[in-house]
């Protein structure tokens, strides 16, 4: 649904913003797109809106080539900033309606938007009025008006309490399923892991890693505490990578499957090894910035 | 449904929602009730307690007089409340990035600006009407007979129309080249300040000028407005073409208050150019300051 190939921005010739990005997004997949402040995120985001052309390379999103048909390009997707972009002194209906208008779509469509984004009681109060998670839920509506294919949502958490945060992943986890494709940029970690299908890390310009949710949640560091961990013993766990191992050899951590930390352990047992203790450590997103983000910048 | 009627009920839906737009039509008003009572005063006094025995012709011209005084008080103060109105309509959506946002969804960038120039346009109408609806019950309320039929009332109304509908557009040029709200309106006072300083100087000074080459040669004559016409100052008189508020000129025309002896000693008698000029300069002032903003908005976002 989206491909992105060496996708590079530079901004007055001299700061390179993105350098070369590539990665792409399956239809109906939410789609993490992480990395610190002044990474790349938005500035990625931006081009794959069409608000603005990359320097070089090029991206594809619902079928149309970036840079290219701008208003081909918004009629397939919906966007939502950090900043909601609504005008304050009407209605969260009116706005609605305004933009079903502009849009030429059934009116009708603007209840159901609503109670999709659970508005609907707060559909005749002032948009001034609305908490900034009311307003992120509105603009959720707003996006989708015209029936995109692509919804893309740059940083929707930030600034918002832990209520309306909650509100706000209901609302994106119950457009999943709907055939939608959502791109969504966001530094919130804990959200991504709760929310998305695939993530992609970004820092200084550039993919650090690309790794699925469920692949990431497949595999998993193990902790095993062997009394005796002779070499022939810990020959079990040849081919695994080692994340951590004690001084005194007792305790080795590896990363592994899922499914195949039984196996390990009967092996370990059959050939002698006295294991006191098995941990599952399981990995989140969390684990993952931290290993392609932070550990690299150390 | 068309995209302008939807874009216009959106704009007009903004601007009555704004906070300051009350405030904006409580001027209005207020500024019409107190010339009208001004004027409806002055009428009152010059009936009860006349020079001379009174025609109804007399009675009708000092009427006309009243009313021409009652234009030249509203116009200033709504020209500074309609370049401030005007200035924001555009600034305001930018400085929220509602304009960009709209603009980057392949919206009609021209039907967005001939949405927000024909609400202003409604304002000026408005703008207008209230004070000419305000006069004529300032006249009825004094317990006097109204002398000014309905159609010369709205053909007086139409030259501060054409004033108002100028300096509205550019209030709208300013607004598609302010980025920010409140630079707009600075740049709004500072513009309404040069339109009042320029037009005073320009004409009084011009008239001065005439004046002065006249009596150098014709002592102890008084100079036509014919001989005025011929010896104002050519620079002058570009500066006053420039300035919307030459077209207060056409109100003495419609109002016929430019011709005769009676009318030699004031300035304000005194016109350049005849009714249908002083439209023409007008509708011209209004379409290029359209036009120029029209441009600079075409242009936004895009470099």
């Amino acid at each position: 649904m989206i491909q992105v190939q060496d996708l590079v921005k530079t901004y007055n010739g001299k700061v390179q913003a993105v350098k070369g990005v590539s990665f792409q997004v399956a239809p109906g997949e939410i789609f993490g797109f992480l990395g610190p402040n002044g990474a790349g995120k938005t500035t990625t985001v931006r081009i794959l809106s069409g608000l603005m052309d990359p320097s070089s390379g090029t991206a594809t999103v619902a079928g149309v080539q970036i840079p290219g048909d701008r208003q081909q390009l918004h009629r397939l997707i919906g966007v939502l900033f950090e900043n909601s972009y609504l005008y304050e002194t009407m209605t969260g209906k009116e706005l609605l309606l305004f933009f079903c208008d502009l849009y030429r779509q059934p009116r009708k469509l603007v209840d159901e938007l609503l109670e999709l984004v659970e508005m609907t009681p707060k559909a005749n109060e002032l948009i001034k009025k609305y908490s900034k998670g009311m307003k992120q839920r509105l603009a959720i509506a707003r996006a989708l008006l015209h029936g995109p294919d692509i919804l893309v949502m740059d940083e929707p958490f930030t600034g918002l309490d832990p209520t309306m945060v909650i509100e706000l992943r209901d609302s994106i986890k119950r457009l999943k399923g709907s055939g939608l494709t959502i791109l969504l940029s966001s530094h919130d970690l804990h959200e991504v892991n709760n929310i998305c299908d695939s993530v992609v890390f970004i820092k200084a310009g550039k993919v650090v890693n690309k790794e699925s949710v469920a692949e990431c949640h497949r595999t998993m560091d193990v902790q095993f505490t062997i009394l005796n961990p002779t070499p022939s013993i810990l020959s079990c766990l040849d081919g695994y990578a080692v994340i951590d191992r004690s001084d005194d050899g007792h305790t080795i951590v590896v990363k592994m499957e899922k499914d195949e930390v039984q196996a390990r352990l009967s092996e370990l047992v059959k050939a002698g090894g006295l294991v006191q203790e098995v941990r599952l450590l399981e990995r989140s997103v969390e684990d993952l910035y931290s290993e392609l983000i932070m550990e690299d910048g150390r | 449904m068309n995209e302008l009627f939807v874009l216009m009920k959106k704009d007009l839906r903004l601007l009555i929602s704004e906070s300051y737009f009350p405030i904006v039509i409580l001027a209005i008003v207020a500024l019409s009730g107190v010339a009208a009572f001004s004027a409806a005063t002055d009428y009152s006094f010059f009936i009860q307690d006349p020079p001379m025995t009174l025609s109804i012709a007399d009675k009708e011209l000092k009427q006309l007089m009243c009313l021409l005084d009652f234009w030249k008080m509203v116009i200033p103060i709504e020209v500074l409340i309609l370049l401030m109105v005007s200035s924001l309509t555009l600034s305001m959506e930018k400085e929220n990035g509602m304009l960009r946002f709209i603009l980057a969804y392949g919206k009609n960038r021209s039907l967005i600006f001939i949405s927000k120039s024909l609400v202003v346009a409604m304002v000026s109408l408005i703008a207008v009407l209230i004070p000419a609806l305000a006069f004529l019950l300032g006249i009825y309320t004094m317990g006097q007979e109204v002398l000014i039929d309905a159609g010369l009332m709205l053909a007086s109304a139409a030259f501060p129309l054409l004033i108002m509908l100028s300096v509205s557009m550019l209030g709208i040029l300013i607004s598609s080249l302010s980025k920010k709200r409140h630079t707009a309106v600075i740049i709004a006072v500072m513009a309404f300040l040069v339109i009042t300083g320029a037009y005073t100087s320009a004409l009084e000074g011009g008239m001065i000028d005439a004046s002065l080459e006249y009596h150098q040669e014709h002592i102890d004559q008084f100079m036509t407005n014919a001989d005025a016409r011929m010896l104002f100052p050519e620079d002058k008189k570009l500066m006053l073409l420039l300035n919307p508020l030459l077209m207060q000129e056409g109100l003495l025309h419609v109002l016929n208050l430019t011709g005769g002896e009676m009318n030699l000693a004031y300035v304000e008698a005194f016109a350049f150019y005849d009714e249908a000029t002083d439209a023409s300069i007008g509708i011209i002032m209004a379409s290029s300051l359209f036009l120029m903003g029209y441009v600079s908005f075409m242009r936004y976002g895009k470099r």
